[in-house]
Protein backbone atom coordinates (compact mmCIF):
# COMPACT_ATOMS: atom_id res chain seq x y z
CA UNK A 1 0.00 0.00 0.00
CA UNK A 2 2.86 1.93 1.05
CA UNK A 3 4.86 1.33 -1.54
CA UNK A 4 1.90 1.57 -4.25
CA UNK A 5 1.25 5.69 -2.91
CA UNK A 6 4.96 6.21 -3.38
CA UNK A 7 5.15 4.77 -6.61
CA UNK A 8 1.87 6.78 -7.69
CA UNK A 9 3.57 9.71 -6.37
CA UNK A 10 6.36 9.38 -8.37
CA UNK A 11 4.59 8.51 -11.26
CA UNK A 12 2.49 11.52 -10.79
CA UNK A 13 5.55 13.67 -10.39
CA UNK A 14 7.89 12.43 -13.03
CA UNK A 15 6.52 14.63 -15.77
CA UNK A 16 6.65 17.78 -13.53
CA UNK A 17 10.40 16.74 -12.74
CA UNK A 18 11.17 16.01 -16.66
CA UNK A 19 9.49 19.71 -17.49
CA UNK A 20 11.46 21.07 -15.07
CA UNK A 21 15.08 19.22 -16.27
CA UNK A 22 13.73 20.13 -19.61
CA UNK A 23 14.08 23.58 -18.92
CA UNK A 24 16.63 23.34 -16.95
CA UNK A 25 18.93 21.30 -19.09
CA UNK A 26 17.62 20.26 -22.51
CA UNK A 27 20.59 17.84 -22.77
CA UNK A 28 19.88 17.32 -19.05
CA UNK A 29 20.22 13.20 -19.23
CA UNK A 30 21.75 12.33 -16.16
CA UNK A 31 18.86 12.00 -14.03
CA UNK A 32 20.31 11.49 -10.14
CA UNK A 33 18.57 8.12 -8.87
CA UNK A 34 15.96 8.97 -6.44
CA UNK A 35 17.40 8.50 -2.60
CA UNK A 36 15.28 5.25 -2.61
CA UNK A 37 17.34 4.11 -4.89
CA UNK A 38 20.46 4.65 -3.27
CA UNK A 39 19.22 3.28 -0.29
CA UNK A 40 17.74 0.38 -0.75
CA UNK A 41 20.58 -1.88 -1.14
CA UNK A 42 21.18 -2.28 2.76
CA UNK A 43 17.16 -2.11 3.46
CA UNK A 44 17.40 -5.89 4.72
CA UNK A 45 14.44 -6.15 7.60
CA UNK A 46 12.26 -3.15 5.72
CA UNK A 47 14.26 0.37 7.35
CA UNK A 48 17.04 0.62 8.15
CA UNK A 49 17.07 4.24 8.87
CA UNK A 50 20.17 5.47 10.98
CA UNK A 51 19.33 5.01 14.47
CA UNK A 52 20.09 9.07 15.15
CA UNK A 53 16.82 9.84 13.52
CA UNK A 54 14.44 8.57 16.55
CA UNK A 55 17.19 7.64 18.88
CA UNK A 56 17.26 10.81 21.61
CA UNK A 57 21.18 10.03 21.88
CA UNK A 58 23.13 12.34 22.34
CA UNK A 59 23.46 13.65 25.98
CA UNK A 60 23.69 10.17 27.40
CA UNK A 61 25.49 8.71 24.86
CA UNK A 62 28.87 11.09 25.73
CA UNK A 63 28.84 8.44 28.90
CA UNK A 64 32.42 8.50 29.83
CA UNK A 65 34.09 4.86 29.05
CA UNK A 66 32.62 2.13 31.30
CA UNK A 67 34.25 1.11 33.99
CA UNK A 68 36.54 -1.94 32.86
CA UNK A 69 35.15 -3.66 35.60
CA UNK A 70 31.43 -4.97 34.42
CA UNK A 71 32.98 -6.15 31.36
CA UNK A 72 29.88 -7.97 30.90
CA UNK A 73 31.99 -11.22 29.88
CA UNK A 74 30.99 -14.83 30.10
CA UNK A 75 31.79 -14.85 33.98
CA UNK A 76 30.93 -18.28 34.77
CA UNK A 77 27.27 -18.46 33.57
CA UNK A 78 26.41 -21.60 35.43
CA UNK A 79 25.01 -22.75 32.00
CA UNK A 80 22.65 -25.20 31.69
CA UNK A 81 21.18 -25.94 35.76
CA UNK A 82 19.34 -28.91 35.82
CA UNK A 83 17.28 -27.49 38.44
CA UNK A 84 14.59 -25.14 37.52
CA UNK A 85 15.39 -21.72 37.89
CA UNK A 86 16.19 -21.69 41.60
CA UNK A 87 14.23 -18.21 42.02
CA UNK A 88 16.64 -15.66 44.02
CA UNK A 89 14.73 -13.73 46.72
CA UNK A 90 13.17 -11.15 44.52
CA UNK A 91 16.05 -8.74 44.05
CA UNK A 92 15.65 -4.99 45.49
CA UNK A 93 14.03 -4.02 42.41
CA UNK A 94 16.66 -2.41 40.25
CA UNK A 95 15.65 0.59 40.74
CA UNK A 96 16.36 3.75 38.48
CA UNK A 97 20.14 3.69 39.99
CA UNK A 98 21.50 3.33 36.59
CA UNK A 99 24.18 6.21 37.84
CA UNK A 100 27.55 5.72 36.08
CA UNK A 101 29.23 4.61 39.45
CA UNK A 102 27.07 2.01 41.08
CA UNK A 103 26.46 -1.22 38.72
CA UNK A 104 22.34 -1.00 38.15
CA UNK A 105 21.95 -4.33 39.45
CA UNK A 106 23.43 -7.18 42.16
CA UNK A 107 26.26 -9.07 40.80
CA UNK A 108 24.39 -12.44 40.79
CA UNK A 109 21.38 -11.18 38.86
CA UNK A 110 21.58 -13.32 36.08
CA UNK A 111 19.46 -10.91 33.86
CA UNK A 112 20.85 -7.51 34.88
CA UNK A 113 19.12 -4.37 33.78
CA UNK A 114 20.69 -1.81 31.35
CA UNK A 115 20.10 1.19 29.33
CA UNK A 116 20.17 1.95 25.69
CA UNK A 117 22.73 4.08 26.23
CA UNK A 118 24.60 1.66 28.78
CA UNK A 119 24.21 -1.40 26.63
CA UNK A 120 25.99 0.66 23.09
CA UNK A 121 28.37 1.46 25.99
CA UNK A 122 28.97 -2.31 26.99
CA UNK A 123 29.19 -3.33 23.24
CA UNK A 124 31.62 -0.60 22.55
CA UNK A 125 33.55 -1.71 25.51
CA UNK A 126 33.56 -5.24 24.27
CA UNK A 127 35.92 -6.71 21.15
CA UNK A 128 33.23 -8.54 20.16
CA UNK A 129 33.93 -7.63 16.01
CA UNK A 130 29.51 -7.82 15.49
CA UNK A 131 27.08 -8.07 18.17
CA UNK A 132 24.09 -9.10 17.54
CA UNK A 133 21.45 -7.49 20.08
CA UNK A 134 17.86 -9.47 20.10
CA UNK A 135 15.23 -7.72 22.19
CA UNK A 136 12.37 -10.07 23.23
CA UNK A 137 10.53 -10.69 25.93
CA UNK A 138 8.67 -13.49 28.09
CA UNK A 139 4.91 -11.70 26.57
CA UNK A 140 6.47 -12.07 22.92
CA UNK A 141 5.35 -14.86 21.24
CA UNK A 142 7.46 -14.56 18.17
CA UNK A 143 10.19 -13.44 20.53
CA UNK A 144 10.32 -16.94 22.22
CA UNK A 145 9.43 -18.91 19.22
CA UNK A 146 12.94 -17.32 17.79
CA UNK A 147 15.02 -17.79 20.52
CA UNK A 148 16.60 -20.47 19.41
CA UNK A 149 17.82 -19.38 16.82
CA UNK A 150 19.70 -16.48 18.25
CA UNK A 151 21.39 -19.67 20.43
CA UNK A 152 21.91 -21.26 16.95
CA UNK A 153 23.67 -18.03 15.38
CA UNK A 154 25.85 -17.33 18.68
CA UNK A 155 27.05 -20.54 18.73
CA UNK A 156 27.51 -21.13 14.49
CA UNK A 157 29.31 -17.74 14.14
CA UNK A 158 30.79 -16.98 17.93
CA UNK A 159 34.52 -18.36 15.70
CA UNK A 160 34.43 -15.28 13.26
CA UNK A 161 33.78 -12.27 15.94
CA UNK A 162 30.12 -12.87 16.96
CA UNK A 163 29.05 -12.03 20.25
CA UNK A 164 24.94 -12.14 20.94
CA UNK A 165 23.08 -10.48 23.55
CA UNK A 166 19.85 -11.09 24.28
CA UNK A 167 17.97 -8.16 25.76
CA UNK A 168 14.60 -8.99 27.80
CA UNK A 169 12.00 -6.65 27.27
CA UNK A 170 10.36 -7.72 30.39
CA UNK A 171 9.23 -4.87 33.13
CA UNK A 172 10.95 -2.15 32.93
CA UNK A 173 11.21 0.34 35.81
CA UNK A 174 7.90 1.34 35.75
CA UNK A 175 5.33 -0.88 37.33
CA UNK A 176 6.16 -2.15 40.43
CA UNK A 177 3.57 -4.93 41.21
CA UNK A 178 4.19 -6.97 37.94
CA UNK A 179 8.16 -6.24 37.61
CA UNK A 180 8.80 -9.25 39.28
CA UNK A 181 6.43 -11.58 38.06
CA UNK A 182 7.53 -10.69 34.52
CA UNK A 183 11.53 -10.85 35.46
CA UNK A 184 10.68 -14.16 36.96
CA UNK A 185 8.95 -15.67 33.95
CA UNK A 186 11.48 -14.23 31.67
CA UNK A 187 14.32 -15.80 33.82
CA UNK A 188 11.86 -19.24 34.10
CA UNK A 189 12.02 -19.56 29.99
CA UNK A 190 15.78 -18.68 29.84
CA UNK A 191 16.19 -21.47 32.54
CA UNK A 192 14.75 -23.88 29.73
CA UNK A 193 17.40 -23.23 27.48
CA UNK A 194 21.33 -23.54 27.31
CA UNK A 195 21.75 -19.69 26.74
CA UNK A 196 25.35 -19.69 27.72
CA UNK A 197 26.61 -18.72 24.46
CA UNK A 198 24.15 -15.68 24.74
CA UNK A 199 24.64 -12.98 27.31
CA UNK A 200 21.51 -12.32 28.95
CA UNK A 201 20.76 -8.58 29.57
CA UNK A 202 17.26 -6.83 30.47
CA UNK A 203 15.89 -2.70 29.70
CA UNK A 204 16.36 -0.92 32.33
CA UNK A 205 13.69 1.78 31.43
CA UNK A 206 10.66 2.49 30.76
CA UNK A 207 8.99 0.54 28.31
CA UNK A 208 8.22 3.33 25.91
CA UNK A 209 11.52 4.50 26.53
CA UNK A 210 13.24 2.03 25.51
CA UNK A 211 10.97 1.46 22.00
CA UNK A 212 12.13 4.70 21.23
CA UNK A 213 15.64 4.55 22.19
CA UNK A 214 15.66 1.88 19.35
CA UNK A 215 13.43 3.95 17.46
CA UNK A 216 11.37 0.99 17.30
CA UNK A 217 7.75 0.32 17.29
CA UNK A 218 7.53 -3.03 18.84
CA UNK A 219 9.33 -6.43 19.20
CA UNK A 220 11.09 -8.64 18.18
CA UNK A 221 13.80 -6.63 17.11
CA UNK A 222 17.33 -7.38 16.19
CA UNK A 223 19.84 -4.99 15.46
CA UNK A 224 24.03 -5.80 14.50
CA UNK A 225 26.09 -3.09 16.02
CA UNK A 226 30.06 -3.29 14.75
CA UNK A 227 33.04 -2.98 17.27
CA UNK A 228 32.20 0.60 17.97
CA UNK A 229 28.42 0.38 18.67
CA UNK A 230 27.96 1.84 15.37
CA UNK A 231 24.26 0.36 14.28
CA UNK A 232 24.99 -1.93 11.03
CA UNK A 233 21.84 -2.95 10.26
CA UNK A 234 18.19 -3.77 11.85
CA UNK A 235 15.52 -6.60 11.50
CA UNK A 236 11.96 -5.12 12.60
CA UNK A 237 8.19 -5.70 12.90
CA UNK A 238 7.01 -2.63 12.43
CA UNK A 239 6.09 -2.42 8.66
CA UNK A 240 3.18 -5.40 8.67
CA UNK A 241 4.37 -6.14 4.90
CA UNK A 242 8.00 -6.12 5.52
CA UNK A 243 8.63 -8.55 8.86
CA UNK A 244 11.65 -9.91 9.49
CA UNK A 245 12.82 -13.45 9.63
CA UNK A 246 15.69 -14.80 11.55
CA UNK A 247 17.15 -16.45 8.48
CA UNK A 248 17.70 -12.92 6.98
CA UNK A 249 19.33 -12.37 10.15
CA UNK A 250 21.71 -15.15 10.01
CA UNK A 251 22.21 -13.82 5.66
CA UNK A 252 22.83 -10.20 7.15
CA UNK A 253 25.49 -11.54 9.86
CA UNK A 254 27.42 -14.12 7.63
CA UNK A 255 28.02 -11.06 5.14
CA UNK A 256 29.05 -8.56 7.64
CA UNK A 257 31.46 -11.16 9.71
CA UNK A 258 32.94 -11.53 5.79
CA UNK A 259 32.33 -15.84 6.11
CA UNK A 260 29.89 -18.30 3.82
CA UNK A 261 26.34 -18.49 6.20
CA UNK A 262 26.41 -21.43 7.75
CA UNK A 263 22.63 -22.05 7.41
CA UNK A 264 21.87 -23.07 11.26
CA UNK A 265 18.54 -21.11 10.83
CA UNK A 266 15.98 -22.27 8.83
CA UNK A 267 14.52 -20.49 5.79
CA UNK A 268 10.75 -19.30 6.93
CA UNK A 269 8.53 -21.63 4.53
CA UNK A 270 5.06 -20.63 4.62
CA UNK B 1 20.03 25.40 -12.18
CA UNK B 2 20.45 22.05 -12.19
CA UNK B 3 21.40 22.31 -8.65
CA UNK B 4 18.12 23.55 -8.19
CA UNK B 5 16.30 20.79 -9.56
CA UNK B 6 18.17 18.13 -7.87
CA UNK B 7 17.16 19.77 -4.44
CA UNK B 8 13.88 19.85 -5.27
CA UNK B 9 13.99 16.44 -6.61
CA UNK B 10 15.39 15.05 -3.29
CA UNK B 11 12.57 17.23 -1.30
CA UNK B 12 9.90 16.26 -3.35
CA UNK B 13 10.90 12.16 -2.95
CA UNK B 14 11.86 12.48 0.93
CA UNK B 15 8.26 14.27 1.72
CA UNK B 16 6.51 11.18 3.46
CA UNK B 17 4.00 10.01 1.21
CA UNK B 18 1.21 8.13 3.46
CA UNK B 19 3.16 6.64 6.43
CA UNK B 20 2.39 8.00 10.08
CA UNK B 21 5.32 8.62 12.58
CA UNK B 22 5.36 5.46 13.78
CA UNK B 23 3.02 3.60 11.68
CA UNK B 24 4.27 2.46 8.43
CA UNK B 25 1.01 2.17 6.60
CA UNK B 26 -1.24 5.01 7.11
CA UNK B 27 -1.31 8.35 8.23
CA UNK B 28 -3.58 10.64 10.12
CA UNK B 29 -5.82 12.62 7.83
CA UNK B 30 -6.11 9.16 5.57
CA UNK B 31 -9.15 7.41 4.87
CA UNK B 32 -9.60 5.04 6.91
CA UNK B 33 -9.19 1.50 5.15
CA UNK B 34 -12.06 -0.74 4.77
CA UNK B 35 -13.39 -3.68 6.25
CA UNK B 36 -16.26 -6.00 6.01
CA UNK B 37 -17.48 -9.22 7.42
CA UNK B 38 -15.55 -9.90 10.41
CA UNK B 39 -17.03 -12.92 12.37
CA UNK B 40 -17.38 -11.16 15.94
CA UNK B 41 -19.26 -11.58 19.24
CA UNK B 42 -21.48 -9.01 20.77
CA UNK B 43 -23.09 -9.18 24.33
CA UNK B 44 -22.81 -13.07 23.84
CA UNK B 45 -24.04 -13.22 20.25
CA UNK B 46 -22.30 -14.06 17.04
CA UNK B 47 -22.10 -10.96 14.68
CA UNK B 48 -20.00 -9.66 12.00
CA UNK B 49 -18.18 -6.36 12.19
CA UNK B 50 -18.44 -3.97 8.54
CA UNK B 51 -17.53 -0.77 8.87
CA UNK B 52 -20.39 0.87 6.57
CA UNK B 53 -22.61 -0.53 8.92
CA UNK B 54 -21.06 1.37 11.93
CA UNK B 55 -23.96 4.21 11.93
CA UNK B 56 -21.91 6.13 15.13
CA UNK B 57 -20.50 9.51 14.22
CA UNK B 58 -16.82 8.18 15.67
CA UNK B 59 -15.54 4.79 15.65
CA UNK B 60 -12.57 3.64 17.70
CA UNK B 61 -10.94 0.46 16.20
CA UNK B 62 -8.70 -1.42 18.50
CA UNK B 63 -6.54 -4.26 17.61
CA UNK B 64 -6.32 -7.02 20.75
CA UNK B 65 -4.89 -10.31 21.36
CA UNK B 66 -5.37 -11.99 24.68
CA UNK B 67 -2.34 -13.43 25.49
CA UNK B 68 -0.83 -10.27 25.90
CA UNK B 69 -0.52 -8.96 29.25
CA UNK B 70 -0.53 -5.12 27.67
CA UNK B 71 -4.18 -6.11 26.24
CA UNK B 72 -4.80 -7.70 29.50
CA UNK B 73 -4.22 -4.51 30.94
CA UNK B 74 -6.40 -2.35 29.32
CA UNK B 75 -9.28 -4.51 29.30
CA UNK B 76 -11.03 -2.51 32.37
CA UNK B 77 -10.67 0.64 30.67
CA UNK B 78 -11.79 -0.37 27.60
CA UNK B 79 -15.39 -1.33 29.36
CA UNK B 80 -15.26 2.22 31.52
CA UNK B 81 -14.64 3.91 27.72
CA UNK B 82 -17.92 2.44 27.04
CA UNK B 83 -19.71 3.48 29.71
CA UNK B 84 -18.18 6.70 29.55
CA UNK B 85 -20.05 7.45 25.79
CA UNK B 86 -23.24 5.55 27.07
CA UNK B 87 -25.89 7.99 25.15
CA UNK B 88 -22.58 9.44 22.90
CA UNK B 89 -22.22 8.89 18.80
CA UNK B 90 -19.34 6.67 19.40
CA UNK B 91 -18.87 2.51 18.85
CA UNK B 92 -15.74 0.92 20.07
CA UNK B 93 -14.71 -2.07 17.84
CA UNK B 94 -12.03 -4.39 19.08
CA UNK B 95 -10.48 -6.84 16.32
CA UNK B 96 -7.80 -9.49 16.83
CA UNK B 97 -6.03 -10.62 13.81
CA UNK B 98 -3.34 -12.60 15.63
CA UNK B 99 -2.63 -16.23 15.49
CA UNK B 100 -1.95 -17.68 19.10
CA UNK B 101 -4.59 -19.80 19.54
CA UNK B 102 -5.45 -17.56 22.67
CA UNK B 103 -6.48 -14.68 20.63
CA UNK B 104 -9.18 -16.33 18.27
CA UNK B 105 -12.66 -16.28 17.96
CA UNK B 106 -13.45 -19.36 20.28
CA UNK B 107 -11.37 -17.82 23.03
CA UNK B 108 -12.45 -14.15 22.70
CA UNK B 109 -15.97 -15.48 22.98
CA UNK B 110 -14.43 -17.23 26.19
CA UNK B 111 -12.94 -13.64 27.34
CA UNK B 112 -15.72 -11.87 26.49
CA UNK B 113 -18.11 -14.25 28.88
CA UNK B 114 -15.92 -13.86 31.76
CA UNK B 115 -14.96 -10.09 31.07
CA UNK B 116 -18.18 -8.88 31.01
CA UNK B 117 -16.53 -6.80 27.43
CA UNK B 118 -18.85 -4.51 26.44
CA UNK B 119 -17.65 -3.56 22.79
CA UNK B 120 -18.15 -6.08 19.93
CA UNK B 121 -14.68 -8.34 19.49
CA UNK B 122 -14.35 -9.81 16.10
CA UNK B 123 -11.82 -12.20 14.84
CA UNK B 124 -9.83 -11.32 11.44
CA UNK B 125 -8.36 -14.83 10.23
CA UNK B 126 -7.03 -13.17 6.83
CA UNK B 127 -5.51 -10.38 9.00
CA UNK B 128 -6.16 -8.49 6.09
CA UNK B 129 -7.76 -4.94 8.75
CA UNK B 130 -4.50 -5.22 10.80
CA UNK B 131 -2.36 -5.32 7.64
CA UNK B 132 -3.82 -2.80 6.09
CA UNK B 133 -3.74 -0.34 9.25
CA UNK B 134 -0.56 -1.14 9.64
CA UNK B 135 -1.07 -2.13 12.95
CA UNK B 136 1.52 -3.71 14.39
CA UNK B 137 1.00 -4.16 18.13
CA UNK B 138 -1.53 -4.65 20.91
CA UNK B 139 -3.12 -2.88 21.98
CA UNK B 140 -3.74 -0.32 19.31
CA UNK B 141 -6.07 1.83 18.60
CA UNK B 142 -7.47 4.16 15.98
CA UNK B 143 -9.91 6.86 16.20
CA UNK B 144 -12.11 7.65 13.07
CA UNK B 145 -14.43 10.30 12.46
CA UNK B 146 -17.86 10.85 10.71
CA UNK B 147 -16.17 10.72 6.97
CA UNK B 148 -13.94 7.89 8.54
CA UNK B 149 -11.25 9.88 8.05
CA UNK B 150 -8.23 8.64 10.77
CA UNK B 151 -8.15 11.63 12.99
CA UNK B 152 -6.01 9.62 15.47
CA UNK B 153 -3.42 6.52 15.99
CA UNK B 154 -1.55 4.67 18.99
CA UNK B 155 -2.15 4.42 22.46
CA UNK B 156 -4.70 5.01 24.77
CA UNK B 157 -2.62 5.48 27.53
CA UNK B 158 0.96 6.24 27.62
CA UNK B 159 1.64 2.98 29.91
CA UNK B 160 -1.20 0.68 29.30
CA UNK B 161 0.23 -1.66 32.53
CA UNK B 162 0.25 1.41 35.00
CA UNK B 163 -2.68 3.72 34.58
CA UNK B 164 -2.55 6.73 36.99
CA UNK B 165 -5.50 8.85 37.74
CA UNK B 166 -4.12 11.74 35.75
CA UNK B 167 -2.58 10.31 32.87
CA UNK B 168 -4.38 11.20 29.57
CA UNK B 169 -6.89 8.96 27.83
CA UNK B 170 -5.45 10.10 24.60
CA UNK B 171 -8.40 8.61 22.80
CA UNK B 172 -11.00 9.71 24.91
CA UNK B 173 -9.07 13.54 23.61
CA UNK B 174 -9.39 12.59 20.29
CA UNK B 175 -13.36 11.32 20.52
CA UNK B 176 -14.48 14.54 22.27
CA UNK B 177 -13.02 16.71 19.93
CA UNK B 178 -14.26 15.13 17.42
CA UNK B 179 -18.05 14.78 18.84
CA UNK B 180 -17.07 18.62 19.47
CA UNK B 181 -16.28 19.24 16.23
CA UNK B 182 -12.89 20.36 16.90
CA UNK B 183 -9.54 19.35 16.00
CA UNK B 184 -7.63 16.27 17.68
CA UNK B 185 -4.70 17.87 19.31
CA UNK B 186 -2.43 14.85 19.97
CA UNK B 187 -2.83 13.08 16.51
CA UNK B 188 -0.54 9.82 17.03
CA UNK B 189 1.36 8.34 19.94
CA UNK B 190 3.34 5.40 20.05
CA UNK B 191 1.25 2.57 21.07
CA UNK B 192 3.11 0.23 23.27
CA UNK B 193 1.72 -3.72 23.78
CA UNK B 194 3.31 -7.38 22.26
CA UNK B 195 3.78 -7.18 18.47
CA UNK B 196 1.74 -8.87 15.73
CA UNK B 197 3.04 -11.32 13.68
CA UNK B 198 1.85 -11.42 9.96
CA UNK B 199 2.31 -14.21 8.12
CA UNK B 200 4.25 -14.01 5.11
CA UNK B 201 3.16 -13.18 1.47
Amino acid sequence: MTRALTLWLRLGLAPALLLLAGCAEPDGTDVEPTPDDVVTPEAVGGDTEPVAETAPEPETRSAPEPEPEPEAEPEAEPAPEPEPAPEPAPEPAPAETASAEAPAVPADDELPAVTFDELLARIDASDAKLTLVDCWASWCEPCKENFPHVIEMAAAYEDAGLHAIALSFDAGTEVEDIDLAQIAEAKAFLAGLDVSKVENLRHGQLLGDSFGAFGITTIPAVFLYDADGKELARFTYDDPDNQFTYDMVEAKVAELLGVDPRGVVEAETE
Amino acid sequence: MRTFVSAFVALAITVPAVAGEYNKTVNIGQKAPDFSGIPATYMGQDTSITLSDIEEDVVVLVFLGNHCPYVVAIEDHLNDFVDNYEGKSVKLVGVSVNENPADKLPQIKEWVKTKGSKYVYGYDETQEIGRNYGSTKTPEFFVLDKDRVIRYMGAMYKNPLKVEPGDTNYVAEAVDALLAGEEVKIKETPAIGCGVQYRRK
